[in-house]
């Protein structure tokens, strides 16, 4: 069973790649527009820290090495699942889904990777060299404990589908589910920041309904020794219950289609 | 015969803002999430962000500017930020991707400017309220309705070369699939350098060239310091100027960008 | 101004599209990436017509012959290649704006209206782009509603349309401003018997009615014969046939269906009536009949040879369909 997902998910990879290759000059657009998005969150960080020292505890360091794995999340992120998780709403209000419904495969693994964006692994590497960069300075061990950068930058994933997905499937009660994936970008700016930027209230929220201190902020505390124990326990809780929470949304937004559309 | 198409100048494009205002509002709950993300989010995280440096962190000035000073101009920056917002140059892409633009092209009005207006209608509502809130703002805070009114000129100047820009920009869907990167990493760099995260005044001197080498900082930074009267009328004035003169700049590389591109739409599928 | 009666010239117009040729595997994708190969098509290799004003165009083909290229270089979208095309006299790729006033482009696989709003809010926003006086424009919308049965659904979103609905408010949507030029890409595409039949009835009297002239694409026969008095057979980027669909079939061909009372081969057919076996068909549900295309003049020699040989059960003669010729024509 597993192999024909792996089957379909390689074939998936060639296509896109082909795809890639057959748009160059778009392809290399791209990662320099990538690139040009990683420039204006440094500018954005070096404007506030040419002002001030550290915020909370987060100085210049710790919040560049927090940038990094940021980055590297958001980037595997965009590599494997934006594009797909962008045109899934579509899916939904156009009734494309129909198609998806009938094949013998999982529809949401066919919805979600159909789209695979190569150009973000220029900003993947650039993440991890800039962990590697700041780490240091920040606090961070380094050795062995890169294994625990891969674990997080996967939660840091793990978070963004779990997260994309509920936005997604709010096109089943919807007529525009465009909208909820606008809001959801909005909300972003949420992640970009390192949480001590943040009143307590902001931060307990995005430790608990919105949780984008998964891609960042709690990585960051625990690759330099700051995280509190309890916080470790609230990762497998609130991801558990998001999980949750998309299966029980996808199997009553499916009901709902399957009884709306003629 | 005059008198018809004087009529008609005014009435197509009306009619074009009449039509988007409706499209908007098409969905009630698509339109009030669309309204709270675009207007509510982003003034909220500032207002947050401002409070952290100040309140919990113990500063006394941020980049030479007090508390309530970062509070007046995120008030007062609120007013413009929303008539810079508009962004149906992605509507253009969108057209030209999927080869809707076909229709577009045959109508007796262009489709950059058709775009514009309609675009325009849809983002009406939430402009208006964020101009209502603003002034509301802006009087308790005593700005000068002079002041407001010079600072609107400058921000709506800016709307036209902000869309100019991304219309010019959007021609590269032309060549490309996904064009839309380009428009995103755009409107990345515009929010950062139209002064609608940060005041730029706090931006280091040795890098304030980069903001003042582009037509950015006419959107919002340049319209928030008139209403708050940090600019005099001839600051204003000498603004005003350069913004013309982008302005034209963009309309000229809009009209080349299109002429030389649109010999490659091929208008896909039937 | 000379007056204009030709409606749409054109003179040796070619089009031709560069796409990359990806070669298989790895090393065709790498290849891309260092050294792309460029196919060139020719969709189009020198096509001359003129079309007088009022006429009714039938432009059939395959897929892929070149339709819609043709009638896409002819409402303006693209350019030829090299050749020249005008319509009401203007050059379409110029798109003057007194030309986009009189043309009107439906595609039946492309929507114009908005998708989230009625038809009535899209009409009114035509009403203003085409600068149609109010009081002639809701008379306008009133009769041509009423003659596609639509009148009812003015103020129901287009989404919530039926395809056969949709298509409707479509081609009055397209038609609004009176063009005098309308290019018509497939509009009966999946619309059911019905909806296909009342909208033909209402083309044909719209063009009768207001003299607009039509170009007409359809895969459909029954849209190409019963609305076009000429049509335009492309077949590979070349202009094939051009004139009545009547006289599209040899004129002196005939079919004759013949009924046996046994199963004959079809090549003994063919053997004892010196004809060759791709003139000879036999009908899917019943192997015992026979369908013959055959000349006019010959009929009664091969009716008289036939019923010497065989014992026939039955006969029938009919003018071949014109699905019939195009379909000879494709596979010639």
């Amino acid at each position: 069973m597993l192999s024909i997902y792996w089957d379909i998910f390689k074939t998936t990879l060639k296509n896109n790649f082909v795809k890639e290759f057959l748009y160059r000059s778009n392809t290399f657009a791209m990662t320099f527009a990538d690139l040009i998005w990683v420039a204006v969150e440094f500018a954005f960080f070096e404007v506030i820290y040419s002002n001030v020292g550290a915020i909370n505890g987060w100085g210049r360091n710790e919040t560049f090495f927090f940038l990094g794995i940021f980055i590297s999340s958001d980037a595997l992120f965009t590599t494997l699942f934006q594009r797909s998780f962008w045109e899934f709403p579509f899916l939904i209000n156009k009734g494309d889904l129909d198609v998806l419904l009938t094949k013998p495969i999982n529809a949401v693994f066919l919805a979600t990777t159909k789209d695979i964006n190569f150009t973000q692994i220029v900003n993947l590497m650039l993440g991890i060299w800039i962990i590697h960069h700041y780490g240091e300075a920040a606090g961070f061990a380094g050795g062995f404990a890169w294994f625990g950068v891969v674990f997080w930058v996967i939660i840091g994933l793990l978070t963004q589908f779990l997260m994309r997905f509920i936005s997604v499937v709010c096109a089943f009660w919807l007529e525009r589910g465009m909208t909820v994936s606008m809001l959801y970008y909005q909300l972003y700016s949420l992640a970009n920041k390192p949480s001590g930027l943040y009143p307590i209230s902001i931060r307990y929220l995005i430790k608990t309904a919105l949780p984008f201190a998964f891609m960042g902020s709690i990585p960051a505390q625990s690759l330099m020794g700051k995280l509190p124990l309890s916080d470790y326990f609230l990762v497998v809780g609130v991801l558990g219950i998001y999980a949750w929470c998309c299966v029980l949304f996808w199997k009553k937004g499916l009901k709902r289609y399957q009884s709306a559309s003629s | 015969m005059n008198s018809i198409s004087n009529s008609w100048f005014f009435e197509w494009r009306l009619a074009a803002i009449k039509n988007g205002m409706k499209d908007a509002l098409a969905y009630r709950w698509d339109f009030l999430i669309d309204f709270f993300g675009q207007a509510i989010v982003p003034v909220g995280i500032q207002l947050i962000l401002w409070n952290s440096i100040f309140k919990q962190n113990g500063n006394a000035t941020f980049g030479g500017m007090s508390h309530s000073d970062l509070l007046a101009y995120t008030w007062t920056s609120l007013l413009f930020s929303q008539i810079r917002g508009g962004n149906y140059d992605f509507s253009l892409i969108e057209m030209i991707r999927t080869g809707s633009l076909s229709q577009s092209l045959l109508r007796p009005v262009g489709p950059v400017e058709f775009v514009f207006w309609r675009g325009l209608g849809d983002k009406l509502f939430t402009a208006t309220f964020c101009f209502l809130l603003g002034t509301i703002a802006s009087f308790f805070a005593g700005h000068s309705i002079m002041n407001l009114i010079m600072a609107m000129m400058l921000a709506i100047l800016g709307n036209i070369i902000h869309y100019l820009f991304g219309a010019a920009l959007a021609a590269v869907a032309f060549y490309w699939e996904n064009a839309f990167a380009i428009l995103m990493v755009k409107n990345m760099v515009v929010s950062l350098l139209s002064g609608e995260l940060i005041p730029l005044s706090v931006v280091p001197e040795k890098y304030s060239m980069i903001w003042q080498s582009t037509p950015f900082y006419l959107y919002v930074y340049g319209p928030t310091q008139v209403a708050l009267g940090n600019w005099s009328h001839a600051t204003w004035l000498h603004h005003m100027m350069i913004g013309f003169v982008w302005c034209f700049a963009f309309a000229v590389a809009l009209k080349i960008t299109w002429k030389i591109s649109i010999h490659r739409y091929q208008g896909i599928g039937g | 101004m000379k007056t204009q009666t030709h409606s749409i010239q054109v003179q040796n117009v070619k089009r031709s599209f560069k796409s990359v040729k990806k070669e298989e595997g790895w090393r065709g994708t790498i290849k891309l990436l260092t050294n792309p190969e460029y196919i060139v098509h020719e969709a189009l290799k020198g096509v001359s017509f003129t079309i007088e004003s009022g006429e009714f165009v039938g432009l059939i083909g395959a897929n892929g012959a070149g339709k819609t290229t043709l009638l896409k270089i002819l409402s303006g979208l693209i350019p030829p290649t090299s050749g020249e095309a005008t319509v009401l006299g203007f050059t379409p790729f110029e798109r003057k704006l007194a030309y986009r006033k009189q043309i009107s482009l439906v595609m039946g696989q492309k929507a114009q209206l908005w998708w989230d709003l009625p038809a009535l809010e899209a009409f009114d926003l035509l009403r203003a782009l085409y600068q149609i006086p109010r009081d002639v424009y809701k008379q306008r919308v009133d009769e041509l509603t009423e003659l596609l049965d639509v009148t009812k659904l003015l103020n129901t979103q287009i989404r919530r349309l039926s395809l056969g609905e949709r298509m409707k408010m479509e081609v009055i949507g397209a038609i609004l401003h009176l063009p005098k030029v309308i290019f018509l890409d497939e509009p009966t595409i999946g619309l059911d018997v019905l909806a296909a039949q009342k909208l033909r009835g209402f083309l044909k009297t719209h063009n009768q009615k207001e003299g607009a002239t039509i170009i007409l694409t359809s895969h459909n026969m029954d849209d190409i014969s019963e609305l076009c008095k000429r049509i335009l057979l492309i077949k590979e980027g070349e202009l094939i046939y051009d004139g009545e669909a009547k006289k599209l079939g040899k004129h002196d061909e005939c079919q004759m269906s013949v009924k046996l009372m046994s199963e004959v081969a079809i090549s003994e057919l063919a053997q004892v009536l010196a004809i060759n076996e791709s003139q000879i068909q036999k009908d899917e549900e019943d192997p015992t009949t026979y369908l013959f295309t055959i000349s006019r003049p010959k009929l009664t020699e091969y009716f008289q040879i036939l019923m010497q040989k065989y014992q026939v059960a039955d006969i029938g003669i009919h003018e071949a369909s014109l699905e019939r010729i195009i379909q000879q024509i494709y596979q010639n």
